[in-house]
């Protein structure tokens, strides 16, 4: 919120605390409910200045999204060439195991 | 076989010491995974605070509806968000995406993998021992259960070597790659929690401004419905509805003093990642600076979960 909307929001939250006030310190009657329904009115006025407020910032996370996914991904790269790893060495037991196996079955075949 | 054997030593030895000497800081796997925690109670407390807002907007929204039902009735299109769904998922989307970077930054430095990896190796280890044994391999060569052992440790020795090497390599230039977004993330979330109103009632910003506006409007709502009714509610009923009015008054301060907490921990995590960074480069232990940021986090947690039950 630049300071021109940031004075704007101000007015109306002073106003809006102004009603409010008004409101708690009047007696039931029909200047009560009017002093409600203006609250009412400016509080809308102040969730639109908050929701704007808000919504101008959305696209900065769209793009910080990016950097966060980028290098996640790299992460994700660096886990998988871990994982790869840690697989070579299943890789080698079962080329053992074949070996095993291979060898009892040529003995059968040659010895 | 003898000449094979001693060329494992060697290598053996070399490895060894190349291990203890250029491994990451131990520190790490322990600061990583609490710092992944740290993460993700903090980003899901960001994810409270909007959801805290959104719920009590649409509260106050019924509150609005029943006090003014006589005079307005009922139409579908007054039934509203305070955020965009567009808005509010761009932000759940990133935080979404932070936590996991954590996680996958948790898992790929964890010791996990190296014991994963000793486990695969020890298997290796009886897969060569069960050959060795047989007949066949016996006629063809011959190899002591020391031999296999050495052999065995070196092949964990030298796979623990490359596992550590990689991550000494790439981890402090990610984590490093990511100080400008986690950074920038906290900045603009603390930019949507925003302030209270002073107390003049000007000043506010943010979701602080916004759920202090909608707990005022909360009261408003309720003064107006008891003064409506409050001739045709029996003395329990009507003592009920006068209590909440203390309770919503309260209710504000502690909600709003639960956002600013929000706010404070994000600050913290950016200083947390930061020291992340030391502790990959130097072997420096933050894991209570950590832990306490946990805790902070697990309180705030608990106090949006109870705010919600509440409403």
């Amino acid at each position: 919120m630049d300071s021109s909307q940031q004075a704007v929001h101000d007015a109306f939250e002073e106003l809006h605390t102004a009603l409010t006030n008004a409101f708690f310190a009047a007696s039931p009657g029909t200047e009560k409910d009017r002093l409600r329904h203006a609250a009412d009115a400016v509080s809308e006025i102040v969730t639109s200045l908050n929701r704007e407020d808000l919504k101008s910032r959305s696209a900065d996370f769209a793009s910080l999204k990016n950097d966060v996914v980028l290098v996640t991904k790299e992460l994700t790269d660096l886990q998988a060439s871990i994982n790869g790893i840690v697989h070579d060495i299943e890789i080698a037991t079962s080329v053992v195991q074949a070996i095993d196996k291979g060898l009892e079955l040529g003995s059968k075949f040659f010895v | 076989m003898r000449q094979w054997i001693t060329a494992w030593i060697a290598v053996l030895s070399g490895l060894c010491l190349t291990v203890s000497t250029s491994c990451i800081s131990p520190a790490i796997h322990k600061n990583v995974p609490a710092f992944a925690e740290a993460v993700t109670i903090a980003t899901e407390n960001s994810k409270g605070a909007f959801d805290v807002v959104e719920a009590k907007y649409a509260d106050v929204e019924a509150d609005k509806l029943v006090v003014n039902y006589d005079t307005n009735g009922f139409d579908p299109r007054m039934v509203k968000r305070f955020l965009d769904p567009e808005d509010l998922n761009t932000r759940l989307t990133l935080l979404d995406a932070l936590q996991r970077y954590a996680s996958t930054l948790a898992d790929v430095s964890s010791d996990q993998k190296l014991q994963e990896f000793d486990g695969k190796t020890q298997a290796f280890g009886a897969a060569l021992r069960a050959l060795t044994t047989t007949p066949a391999f016996q006629k063809l060569a011959s190899a002591s259960n020391t031999e296999i052992n050495i052999a065995t440790v070196a092949v964990d020795a030298l796979g623990r070597w490359f596992i550590e090497r990689k991550r000494q390599q790439r981890l402090p230039e990610l984590i490093q790659q990511m100080q400008e977004p986690v950074r920038r993330t906290a900045e603009l979330l603390q930019a949507d929690i925003g302030d209270a109103p002073d107390i003049n009632g000007a000043g506010g910003r943010g979701l602080r401004d916004q759920l202090w506006l909608e707990y005022t409007d909360g009261l408003v709502q309720e003064v107006a419905f008891i003064d409506k009714n409050k001739d045709r509610m029996d003395p329990n009923s009507k003592a009920a509805e006068i209590r909440k009015l203390p309770q919503l008054v309260r209710q504000r301060f502690t909600a709003d003093q639960t956002l600013k907490q929000t706010s404070e921990a994000l600050a913290k995590l950016v200083v947390a990642h930061s020291a992340l960074l030391q502790a990959t480069r130097t072997n420096t232990d933050v894991h209570a600076e950590f832990s306490a940021l946990i805790s902070e986090g697990q309180r705030i947690k608990a106090f949006y979960e109870s705010l919600q039950k509440k409403d």
